[in-house]
């Protein structure tokens, strides 16, 4: 029975995973960098949500539309005056860039927010579903929901819209959508603001069951890249097929490892694939 | 086994390679002999460049062997076929570019000596191919020709026994050509290498070599003399639609 | 000017210079403290820049080999009473291991993609050093036995300068090693892996095999200095001794900022960010937690802007621009 809990915790959280690393998939395919200070923009997102909860009592899943926003912009302005000007810099200055962001993201919270954990309160917190004598935490289920609105959104965006042509095409051959007329700097800020936009909404969304510190980011960081590795860098699909699989996962490894050591499990699936299918387990698609 | 057969040093047996559902090589038997300067040549797309990794082992075939000097030598890494006497020029040209001259080509000598017994090789071998004095300058520097060279005499650095030239004369103009097939012609002639080489210039290709294997799609449609293969309709047919005109063939 | 010869003397005043240094400062104050860690993180850096220079792969794990050392000589230390300088072959012989176990699935790696892998194998031994307690010590931490008579053979000292002669002994060491590889065979062989492994091997070069020998040697060397540094502070916890940021990061900080590749890039590197750190932390600790870190991170990001291959091309460039 507890078997078919964790599968099910497992299903409710992938459907989160799958929602935050959308935005470092698509980092990743569109801008074609690996964006290791994401796991922060999920922390400035929950923060915001927090805050909007705190001075505007707005719930956490409405917050996370404004986490969104907010995090949009501070994206496209990364991509901007910072992420633009190693686009064809050597590896290694992309890398230390993103982690130089990484690093000033978390300090600046730890100066004006603190180190103390924040949560909120919300009415459902404590709620919960029976189905067939499982549990469904109500929390876990909104979120779950959430996402897939989310996720539907932009599957949306990206394949019926004009713009998520535009950023495909850009995605596949730079060359071709810049004379084709499409503007491909302002394609590469918006997909930027886009991906971490989604990790921050993803992040307010779940607010409502985790708490908020400066260093929230650290806890997600090698589970969103697991994701992203196993459904195949820059394959959205793959994110949320990804998503699903690690939030299973890790609620089934729950059953047998500490908490700490669950990461160990997901270390080795991350390193597995990375050495034998660095291209991720779904096939090619976009 | 014949006599002929005793003269192989390189033979492959139903060598193929596939890609998804397309077939990049297949089912290629070929035989060279020792010393052998052997031509391959075929339309773009033919396979040729596939059928050179295949044999030294940059990628693994489908199905077939590949046999060096009686050994079998498919399936084992490059740099293990390189120590046993085979290795390829790349198309595109792959000198490491932040390198001298003289130390991309003493690189290739590391195999079976010391840095500084390299480095003795790498000036002779820069000396064969006329390349001496620019030893000192920086690979990325170098013109395109200078490149191919380059490449060879690395190549010729570890000492093979069968070179497999990838489209080297590409960017020769004629008085370059012509050194170049003196050049290989001599290392035929005094230390025995055997050589295929790719080439889509018709005029070295008849000129160098004695035996011409034709590919297209991947299956070799045609072997024999320069003359035979000139006259061949269905080679000839097989560039159609291509730049090279049955003209360019004689 | 004959380039051979400078170099030579150049990097032999260097020596004499940093041997006479303790005697100019007060024993066990605040300077000689920072210059023995500088020394020290120098020395990480140059192991890193093994495989960071050499062979091109960033790195943002190798704080897990560090760890490992700390903990193996200190756990061997506190159960058995063995002196750290036999601890420390007995690190070096599981960090090189565990360097080369790792280098096996990231063979292929490239870029990103490696320092993404190394970097999480860094937070899982973190995660690791947290758990398992029993061995450990857990997330309190664990402190190296202070024996009040113990001197040379157990590494420990009441002033600092022997510290400070063991860290400079330390750089010294690794920095001759990655003199010595990158002249040998192995460093051409690296070289020509990380310009073009499909290349290199077709001339010959087992690239697999150079790449775990980079590896092991490189993890090897950092496991060694982990075991420095527990002698040196005492006391680590898994947080410290497996830090991303203090650790791996800054290793890697120090070797590109410094001039990566070269040999005294990490010697520059560590003088210019060690110090930098100690001042902001003097000026903004008081503000509170987070400031001297923020700094951290946007001079990493300025000098990304500027000039991401280091101080020493920036420094070349600078002296060519002076130049008639």
């Amino acid at each position: 029975m507890s078997f078919l809990q964790a599968i099910l915790d497992g299903l409710m959280l992938g459907g989160v995973y799958a929602v935050i690393s959308i935005g470092l998939t698509l980092v990743f395919g569109v801008v074609s960098i690996v964006n290791f200070a994401q796991a922060e923009f999920l922390m400035v997102g929950m923060y915001v949500a927090y805050f909007v909860w705190r001075y505007l009592g707005l719930d956490p899943i409405l917050g996370s539309l404004i986490s969104f926003a907010i995090v949009f912009i501070l994206g496209f302005l990364i991509q901007k005056w910072l992420i633009s000007r190693v686009l064809k810099a050597p590896e290694v200055a992309q890398i230390f860039l993103t982690v130089g962001i990484l690093i000033c993201l978390e300090n600046l919270a730890l100066i004006f927010f603190g180190s103390e954990y924040r949560s909120v309160q919300t009415p459902y917190q404590n709620e919960a579903l029976e189905f067939f004598g499982l549990i469904i935490s109500m929390p876990y289920l909104i979120a779950f929901i959430a996402s897939g609105i989310a996720g539907g959104f932009i599957w949306w965006v990206l394949t019926k819209t004009w713009w998520g042509r535009a950023v495909r095409a850009t995605a596949q051959n730079p060359m071709a959508a810049k004379l084709m007329g499409i503007n491909t700097d302002q394609v590469y800020r918006i997909a930027f603001g886009l991906g971490v936009g989604l990790t921050a909404f993803g992040g307010a969304i779940i607010l409502p069951y985790l708490t908020v510190s400066p260093s929230v980011g650290g806890q997600f960081g090698v589970l969103m890249f697991t994701v992203v590795v196993l459904g195949g860098l820059g394959n959205v699909l793959g994110a949320v097929v990804g998503g699903i699989a690690v939030g299973v996962i890790q609620s089934l490894s729950g059953l047998f490892l500490p908490i700490q050591l669950q990461n160990i499990a997901l270390f080795i699936i991350f390193i597995a694939t990375l050495a034998f299918r660095p291209e991720g387990l779904l096939r090619k698609s976009s | 086994m014949t006599n002929k057969e005793s003269n192989r040093i390189l033979w492959t047996q139903g060598l193929s390679r596939n890609f998804g559902g397309l077939s990049a090589v297949g089912n290629v038997n070929l035989s060279v002999k020792s010393g052998e300067l052997l031509g391959l040549i075929g339309p773009n797309g033919a396979g040729k460049t596939t059928l050179f990794n295949l044999l030294i082992g940059l990628t693994k075939p489908s199905s077939g062997e590949v046999y060096l000097e009686g050994e079998k030598i498919s399936g084992l890494k490059p740099h293990q076929i390189c120590r046993l006497g085979m290795i390829k020029t790349f198309q595109n040209v792959a000198l490491f570019p932040e390198m001298s001259v003289l130390e991309n080509v003493l690189t290739g000598g590391l195999l079976r000596a010391s840095v500084d017994e390299a480095t003795v090789l790498a000036k002779d071998s820069l000396r064969k191919v006329g390349m001496l004095e620019i030893a000192n300058k920086k690979a990325a520097d170098l013109t395109f020709p200078e490149k191919a060279l380059v490449e060879m005499a690395r190549a010729l650095c570890t000492k093979p026994r069968v070179v497999l030239l990838d489209e080297v004369m590409a960017a020769l103009n004629e008085t370059e050509m012509d050194h170049v097939l003196d050049l290989i012609k001599g290392l035929r002639d005094q230390e025995g290498i055997t050589f295929i080489v790719i080439e889509h210039h018709m005029r070295a290709i008849m000129n160098l070599c004695e035996r011409i294997v034709v590919l297209s799609f991947g299956q070799v449609i045609a072997e024999g003399t320069p003359l035979e293969i000139g006259m061949n309709p269905e080679v000839i047919s097989a560039y159609l639609g291509t730049d090279t005109t049955a003209g360019e063939l004689h | 000017m004959n380039t051979k010869f400078a170099p030579r003397y150049y990097t032999l005043a260097l020596f004499i210079l940093l041997c006479s240094i303790p005697w100019l400062l007060t024993d066990q104050g605040y300077a000689i403290r920072v210059l023995t860690l500088l020394l020290l993180f120098a020395a990480m850096a140059q192991s890193w820049n093994i495989v960071g220079g050499l062979a091109n792969q960033i790195s943002l794990g190798h704080a897990a080999f560090f760890g490992i050392g700390a903990y193996t000589s200190t756990i061997l230390l506190i159960r058995f009473g063995l002196s750290p300088w036999f601890g420390i072959l007995v690190a070096m012989l599981l960090a090189g291991l565990t360097g080369g176990l790792l280098s096996l699935p990231t063979m292929r790696l490239r870029g990103h993609y490696f320092a993404l892998a190394t970097l999480a194998f860094g937070e899982v031994m973190r995660a690791i050093a947290n758990t398992w307690s029993s061995v450990t010590g857990g997330p309190v931490g664990i402190s190296v036995p202070f024996s009040p008579n113990a001197g040379l053979e157990m590494m420990q000292f009441k002033s600092t300068i022997p510290y400070y002669f063991i860290m400079l002994g330390a750089l010294t060491i690794t920095s001759s090693i990655f003199w010595k590889i990158s002249h040998s065979k192995l460093g051409y062989e690296l070289r020509a892996v990380k310009a073009n492994v499909d290349s290199a091997e077709v001339i010959g070069i087992d690239t697999t095999r150079t790449k775990i020998i980079a590896a092991v040697i490189s993890a090897a060397l950092m496991g060694a200095c982990g075991v420095l540094y527990a002698q040196f502070n005492f006391f680590f916890d898994p947080d410290s001794a497996f830090s991303l940021v203090g650790i791996s990061i800054r290793v890697a900080l120090i070797c590109i900022i410094g001039g990566i590749g070269t040999v005294f890039g990490p010697l520059i590197g560590a003088c210019f960010l060690l110090p930098l750190e100690e001042i902001f932390n003097a000026f903004l600790s008081g503000k509170g937690a987070g400031y001297s870190q923020l700094a951290y991170g946007v001079i990493l990001i300025i000098i990304i802007l500027l000039e991401p291959r280091g101080l020493t091309t920036l420094f070349k460039q600078a002296v060519q621009r002076i130049k008639p």
